[in-house]
């Protein structure tokens, strides 16, 4: 763990002396493409997969483009994430499959992850603020094999407004809060007796063929991020960001979910352009 | 400057640290159950409540159930005896898919179904008596093996289990089907079968196929009443594009568990297919897992699997048409009588 945010930092530094050669401007970058490492804690009560809660401290990888005129903002991304489930109050638990027979503890790993696109729209401005108001579509993906011996899965396609807003502390800092609301998801989830079993269809297929719409009256899932920028060079800045998430459904049985994400940036601006 | 871009931003941190400290509140993930022994007594009895698929087809009173069982759970229960009551109550359903596990320390399992004398199978047995063997995976615990019977153009096809993805099955059946073509009957061994995919069973039945026919339907629980279940699902047993139509005994016994069953039931549609064993297990629905507040597993049936005509077996299996019933000493003497009178069908035809 420590070997691998030693390792971001060092190429984080690297490719900022790198850039920091490049010519000063007052132009502004159209684009940027940022590069994070991952650190959180999920946490999961689903009772359609156990009465308890699990904890997730996970790691992942995000990778976003963001396109940038003067009142305009467009962002693609994705980002994958894994790490061990565990029920505290369970601890470590180690079963056999029968009397006798090998033993093995019972750690399921979850893999999880998305893909987003988005538009915003410049909705205010002054010298050194600026927000922004939009939407984007966002497919959330988990999987896990032997959450209480079972497979466990959800596939979340949400349509979100989003509002940023950003502040300019001096030429180097920047500080940028964000707010996603998902208005409608269109969600797959375990079936209420978890199997899924349907003849000539794939087990991937047949679950996500189950998916249905919900609403914000059944389905819900605020984010806010804040984020730490430092403009290390022309080309290239540091970032910090904080992010909580909370989501609830209650099809077909509750599921609540919370999320403590950390992520440290690197960000390459190009295709500069005079504002 | 700096202090005053602070105020603009400070409202939205200090509401992010809120958030943050609040999240870490449970009561935003909702409360978990003790994990005594009358707390887990009831989560147990309650999830099989609101999740078993069987109650109405076994025509138990599952509040009786509880009403017999819950006096005897106290939190000054040991792990042991609580097993043993809770075991007590499972075995009222008496379903080979429903089973308990208490973790190590002291692990310890409970299976609700039947138990049949085992010994009654040895594939040793015959192995002995192929003159040419094909084998796929390791050689002491094959997944499947095939060849023919000395002297004779009879082949045979044996399959462990069915656990693989149905592609798995589609390519090690076309290679078999490829080498037993050129037999003139062939015996294949389900008794071996322990349980799987269903859709894989699905597959291996349309290499012996000639129509498309309806073998089976299922439907699963989608409410917590005993009655609540989603739409029929229905199951055909589809020709493979290289079939086997020459006459088959698909041999039985009560190993044959599961999507072993779905499978029987899908060969059971082939016109050129007669049954010799013994019943099968009587075990048919999926059973997926929960877990109690004291880290223990459980299984349980949450489907309704019937044939073509609605008929359920569960808790039955599926009768050969012809009974042979292997003894564990018969077997550790050298003796297969089932295979024997697969013989006898297919030479007398």
């Amino acid at each position: 763990m420590k070997t691998t945010l030693k390792l971001v930092a060092g190429l984080c530094f690297a490719l900022a002396i790198a850039s920091a050669r490049a010519q000063d401007s007052q132009e502004k970058p159209g684009a940027e493409f940022r590069i994070s490492y991952l650190r959180g804690t999920q946490k999961l009560h689903d009772l359609q997969a156990s009465p308890m809660i699990y904890y997730t401290t996970y790691n992942g990888l995000n990778l976003d483009y963001k396109r940038i005129t003067e009142k305009n903002r467009w962002e693609f991304g994705l980002e994958a994430k894994t790490g061990n489930m565990i029920a505290p109050e369970l601890g470590e638990r180690e079963f056999q499959i029968e009397e006798g027979g090998d033993s093995f503890v019972l750690i399921p790993s979850q893999y999880f992850g998305e893909i987003r696109a988005g538009y915003q729209r410049q909705v205010s401005s002054k010298s050194k603020s600026q927000g922004y108001l939009g939407g984007m579509i966002r497919d959330e993906f988990y999987y896990a094999d032997g959450l209480a011996m079972n497979t466990w899965s959800m596939n979340s396609l949400e349509f979100a407004a989003r509002y940023s807003h950003f502040v300019e502390l001096g030429k180097k800092h920047r500080i940028e809060g964000d707010v996603i609301l998902p208005l409608v998801a269109f969600t797959a989830r375990m079936p209420y007796s978890n199997v899924v079993s349907q003849p000539e269809k794939s087990q991937a297929k047949a679950f996500l063929e189950e998916s249905e719409f919900a609403s914000i009256g059944t389905y819900q899932h605020p984010e806010i991020q804040l984020s730490y920028r430092y403009h290390l060079a022309h080309r290239s800045g540091l970032e910090f960001r904080y992010s909580l998430d909370w989501l609830h459904y209650s099809e077909p049985r509750s599921i609540k979910k919370s999320n403590h994400e950390i992520a440290l940036a690197w960000v390459y601006f190009f295709q500069f352009a005079h504002h | 400057m700096f202090t005053y871009k602070l105020k603009t931003t400070g409202s939205i941190a200090l509401s992010l640290a809120l958030l943050g400290f609040s999240s870490c509140n449970e009561t935003m993930l909702g409360e978990q159950p003790a994990a005594t022994p009358t707390s887990s007594f009831e989560v147990l009895w309650s999830e099989f409540d609101q999740n078993y698929s069987l109650f109405e087809l076994k025509n138990l009173d599952w509040q009786a159930v509880h009403e017999e069982f819950a006096p005897k759970v106290t939190d000054q229960l040991t792990d042991d005896q609580l097993f043993d009551v809770m075991s007590e109550m499972l075995a009222k359903l008496n379903d080979g898919h429903v089973w308990l596990v208490k973790p190590n320390p002291g692990f310890r399992r409970y299976d609700s179904g039947p138990e049949f004398p085992e010994g009654t199978f040895s594939l040793d047995l015959i192995r002995g008596e192929l003159s040419e063997e094909k084998v796929f995976g390791p050689d002491d615990e094959p997944m499947m093996v095939y060849g023919k019977f000395k002297n004779t153009n009879i082949g045979y096809l044996y399959l462990d289990n069915l656990g693989e993805a149905p592609g798995f099955y589609e390519e090690q059946m076309k290679t078999a089907i490829a080498y037993l073509k050129t037999t003139d009957e062939l015996i294949f061994d389900a008794r071996g079968i322990e349980g799987g995919d269903d859709r894989s069973a699905q597959v291996v039945a349309g290499f012996f196929a000639e129509n498309r026919e309806l073998y089976m339907k299922t439907r699963f629980k989608n409410g917590p009443g005993h009655s609540d279940f989603g739409d029929w699902i229905f199951w055909y047993v589809n020709p493979a594009k290289s079939t086997f139509l020459k006459p088959v005994v698909v041999l039985t016994d009560r190993g044959t568990g599961s999507a072993g069953e779905t499978f029987t039931l899908a060969m059971r549609k082939n016109e050129n297919v007669t049954f010799v064993g013994n019943f099968t297990y009587g075990a048919f629905s999926d059973n997926p897992k929960t877990e109690l507040p004291n880290g223990w597993i459980v299984a349980m049936s949450r489907g309704d699997f019937r044939d073509d005509a609605g008929i359920s077996y569960e808790g039955i299996g599926l009768e050969p048409d012809q009974l042979v019933i292997n003894t564990p000493e018969q077997v550790a003497n050298g003796m297969d009588r089932a295979i024997q009178a697969a013989f006898g069908v297919l030479l007398g035809n």
